[in-house]
């Protein structure tokens, strides 16, 4: 799996609305008109966050995505997953953002 | 001949604008201070023209093209981001001085990308929704670095950036009054995993490296170390680097510092003063 495809179809999905729209109706189709392997076409169909955090792909295109396609109220849910796989600093925590 | 008379570091934290009652009052009125200070001082010095350096944050500039150093010579309006909850407007931009430092950069040899026609991130209007409307008649120039997708500029690179803004104003046959101004937070996690969280210590090493004017200490952390410490966000420091490199041998002079949670974002304002 490379991230090359994967960050263009994310900035896409990002920055215009009628990706958006597309890929809702009809991901296979729409991810069909780039170039990527089945991995990355499962990846970015399941808006696999943790599997492309594994990779990872560019935070910022990925939580920009993420939020066009589920909203900017569900950061909370995008955090949580990602913190869910991520490893983090070795510090104290304060709360939860 | 048109001077730089000023610099300046300065956050363009989206939050401010979209969650500005977001932190507890005391914190907030702090930054806002700091902001009516910065707009104190550019008014003190007459500054009519304002260098704004900043970064896309993957808003702009899709993987597909990614300039290194970009300078708006053209039409510049923003927000791009509807969510920021701020008016859409067209930013008065000083064209003919932009052309020039895009002239004079690329007959040295600088990589510059430029736009004629660019619809900014928060990056830029930020800055100027806060601070740089709040000058009468005064005319700004972006700049954007790459500071957010792989491989981003070297921090050498960014100087470079700055001496070339400097050696362009230099001779620019006009009046101007020019401050470059770096804006960016420092520690801050944007869409990984410890986003919301600031590192304090991170963020007062990069303010006394400022402070003491020691440009080489900053190009010296290298990008990991910078991402490990402080976040993706952090790598903005290279705006800050790049207005250092354009002030010469200036010194950093806190004007104020808060690690805010509610903005995610180690928030840092200094004035950039050159030695007499």
């Amino acid at each position: 799996m490379s991230t090359n495809a994967m960050e263009v179809v994310l900035f896409r999905l990002a920055n215009q609305p009628e990706d958006v729209a597309r890929f809702r109706a009809d991901p296979d189709t729409y991810l069909a008109e780039h170039k990527l392997d089945s991995s990355e076409v499962g990846a970015l169909r399941a808006m696999d966050i943790e599997g492309m955090a594994a990779i990872p792909v560019n935070w910022m295109l990925m939580m920009g995505a993420y939020q066009a396609l589920h909203g900017r109220p569900k950061q909370p849910e995008y955090l949580q997953r990602i913190r869910s796989h991520a490893t983090r600093r070795p510090v104290s925590r304060k709360e939860e953002v | 001949m048109a001077q730089i008379v000023a610099g300046f570091t300065i956050p363009h934290i989206p939050l401010l604008a979209a969650k500005p009652e977001a932190p507890p009052a005391d914190v907030r009125q702090k930054i806002w201070n700091a902001f009516d200070h910065v707009i104190d001082r550019l008014k003190q010095l007459q500054v009519d023209t304002i260098i704004t350096i900043g970064d896309d944050h993957c808003w702009m500039f899709s993987p597909e093209c990614v300039p290194q150093c970009l300078i708006a010579i053209g039409d510049v309006s923003g927000p791009r981001e509807k969510w920021l909850g701020i008016e859409h407007v067209d930013l008065p931009v000083h064209e003919d001085l932009a052309m020039h430092i895009l002239r004079a950069g690329q007959s040295m040899g600088m990589p510059w990308a430029f736009s004629k026609h660019m619809l900014a991130d928060h990056a830029t209007v930020i800055p100027y929704h806060f601070c740089y409307r709040h000058l009468q008649d005064a005319k700004i120039i972006p700049v954007y670095l790459n500071e957010t997708i792989d491989p981003v500029i070297s921090s050498a690179l960014a100087c470079r950036v700055g001496a070339a803004l400097a050696d362009a104003v230099s001779t620019w046959p006009g009046t101007e009054r020019v401050a470059i101004v770096g804006t960016g937070g420092i520690s801050h996690w944007v869409g990984m995993a410890d986003m919301g969280e600031t590192n304090e210590e991170f963020d007062r090493r990069i303010l006394s490296l400022v402070a003491s004017g020691d440009i080489d200490g900053l190009v010296k952390i290298s990008d990991e170390d910078i991402v490990r410490e402080g976040g993706n966000g952090a790598l903005e420091v290279k705006s800050w680097i790049c207005a250092m490199a354009a002030l010469g041998s200036a010194r950093g002079r806190l004007i104020a510092y808060e690690p805010v949670a509610e903005w995610i974002t180690g928030i840092g304002f200094m004035e950039l003063e050159r030695a007499a």
